[in-house]
């Protein structure tokens, strides 16, 4: 497949994981400004982990990665990270998650802080993402939805030119998962970040991504083997698509199977 | 208000029939109690209580100096903890007030040996609860404060330090207790000042209800300690709901 032009982010054959053993090998990805890039993989599969790796949060021990074309070696404030679990801290109000990232950052820059300014940038986006009247809530009392939102305003307060995404809609129903994915779709083009989604469905991968990825074992390969990631242009043809063509779409149901067929190799495995 | 006033229920009562079984020479009426305590509140008791308040707040001041930083370095820094969770763990039991008198011939018969007596009592709870508290932080509240380019000291201020706090708070509130019992003891030697030596002073003198009134004044201290502390953990915990 074809380089991308002036990517954002990119990694060259990174290879990371645990204790000593490799999770996913020969990761090379180039995302481009405005461009989405998800990624699907059964569970274990290190999804997770390639997302902590393109953060700068968790060393690859092959390989670099590269954030305009420099290589990082930690956290980059070019890149903003949405956990599975939101990453919220529940001690703090709603407001002061939300301006949490621009204090930490301000304080590294050397800059003073304005926290009457952070507020209201804060509560411009708390508004746009649903979150006004909010502010002096706790975490705890909002529905998780409603902190997915929070998670969101958090990073994109950063401004950064790359999002990296975790799971980000895994713990939400459906109608709530389907709203958000709409409202990230339309962040996304406004704001034309390199964005890397990794997620377990493949519909979510299909209806967001420009380019869909599978990171997943060869089927009959040893249960030590690092997962690989293949990728391919997004086969209903643009992110975006409407939701049923997506759904339906040949390749669509083929890149199903062939994840339900790596889903079903890593349980044998197991 | 109304569950005060239900507590106090529960001590007059009894202490009223109390002091019909035994006698009222031996444990005079409540009120007789609280007439002789509003009599003296504020020539006597208040002076005492000050300084039986003043003992505590620094010994809390000093164990906290002492619990906070090193409990923060146990939690988080494993070595920290190998090398000072022995030392706490065979220091913790020993009962604190058999080193009164060893506390008494190294810093003297002054406030200072009975500061240190109080901070002996409550350091390694402190230590203890920080420590803990430090320790059982999820990993992903710090990879979220990483992500947003947290440094190890902002992960002390945004993370550990916010889940420390409560711990640390039921930490002071059990201790304070058991700190003033042993104040009531350091206090009956080498000192004129605190509610220990009044209620005492009082037994020995046989007024009664001086002594009732200054023990009625322990118990409000401890109530006063008991209701900040509770205050205080109630602001800072309002997250957990």
């Amino acid at each position: 497949m074809p380089g991308v032009t002036d990517p954002i982010i990119a990694s060259r054959d990174c290879a990371a994981g645990h204790a000593g053993r490799e999770v996913f090998a020969g990761v090379t990805l180039e995302v481009a400004a405005g461009e989405t890039v998800s990624i699907v993989g059964p569970s274990g599969c290190g999804k997770s982990t390639l997302l902590l790796t393109l953060a700068g949060l968790h060393r690859p021990s092959r390989g670099t990665v590269l954030v305009d074309q420099t290589p990082i070696d930690g956290p980059d404030p070019r890149i903003g990270l949405v956990l599975q679990q939101y990453g919220l801290f529940p001690w703090f109000t709603v407001l002061r998650n939300a301006t949490l990232g621009l204090a930490i950052r301000a304080r590294q820059s050397g800059r003073r802080f304005d926290a009457a300014g952070a507020a209201d940038t804060a509560r411009t986006l708390l508004a746009r993402l649903g979150l006004d009247g909010r502010e002096s809530d706790f975490p705890r009392q909002l529905s998780g939805g409603e902190q997915q939102r929070l998670a969101l305003c958090r990073t994109l307060l950063l401004e950064p030119e790359v999002l990296l995404l975790d799971e980000p809609f895994s713990a939400l129903d459906a109608l709530t998962r389907e709203e958000l994915q709409d409202l990230l779709l339309g962040l996304l083009s406004e704001r034309r970040v390199a964005a890397v989604l990794v997620t377990h469905s493949v519909d979510e991968a299909v209806y967001l991504g420009d380019r869909v990825g599978i990171l997943s074992r060869d089927p009959g390969t040893a249960a030590n083997e690092a997962a690989r990631l293949l990728l391919a242009e997004n086969p209903a043809g643009r992110r975006g698509v409407g939701r049923t063509d997506a759904l339906y779409h040949d390749a669509c149901v083929r890149m199903r199977r062939r994840f339900a067929e790596a889903v079903r190799a890593e349980a044998a495995r197991a | 208000m109304r569950r005060l006033f239900v507590g106090l229920c529960w001590i007059v009562i009894p202490w009223y029939l109390l002091s019909l079984v035994v006698g009222t020479r031996v444990l005079p009426f409540p009120h007789a109690v609280a007439v002789r305590f509003v009599a003296l509140a504020l020539p006597a008791l208040l002076r005492h209580a000050a300084a039986s308040l003043l003992r505590v707040l620094a010994a809390l001041l000093a164990a906290s100096a002492v619990a906070i930083p090193l409990g923060l370095a146990m939690g988080r820094v494993r070595a920290f903890d190998r090398v000072f969770s022995p030392a706490a763990y065979l220091l913790y039991p020993v009962p604190k007030i058999a080193l009164l008198p060893i506390l008494l011939l190294l810093l003297g018969t002054g406030d200072i040996s009975r500061v240190a007596l109080l901070a002996l009592v409550l350091v390694f709870q402190l230590l203890l609860a920080v420590r803990d508290g430090a320790r059982d932080v999820d990993a992903h509240y710090l990879i979220s404060l990483d992500s947003l380019g947290a440094t190890k000291a902002d992960h002390l201020r945004y993370c550990v330090w916010p889940l420390v706090l409560p711990r640390l708070l039921t930490a002071v509130r059990i201790g304070s207790a058991t700190a003033l019992a042993v104040l009531f003891f350091a206090e009956t030697f080498f000192t004129r000042y605190g509610l220990g030596y009044f209620i005492m002073d009082s037994w020995m003198k046989l007024a009664y209800l001086d002594m009732y009134a200054g023990i009625v004044a322990m118990s409000l201290l401890g109530f006063a300690m008991f209701v900040t502390v509770d205050r205080i953990e109630q602001r800072v915990s309002r997250w957990q709901g």
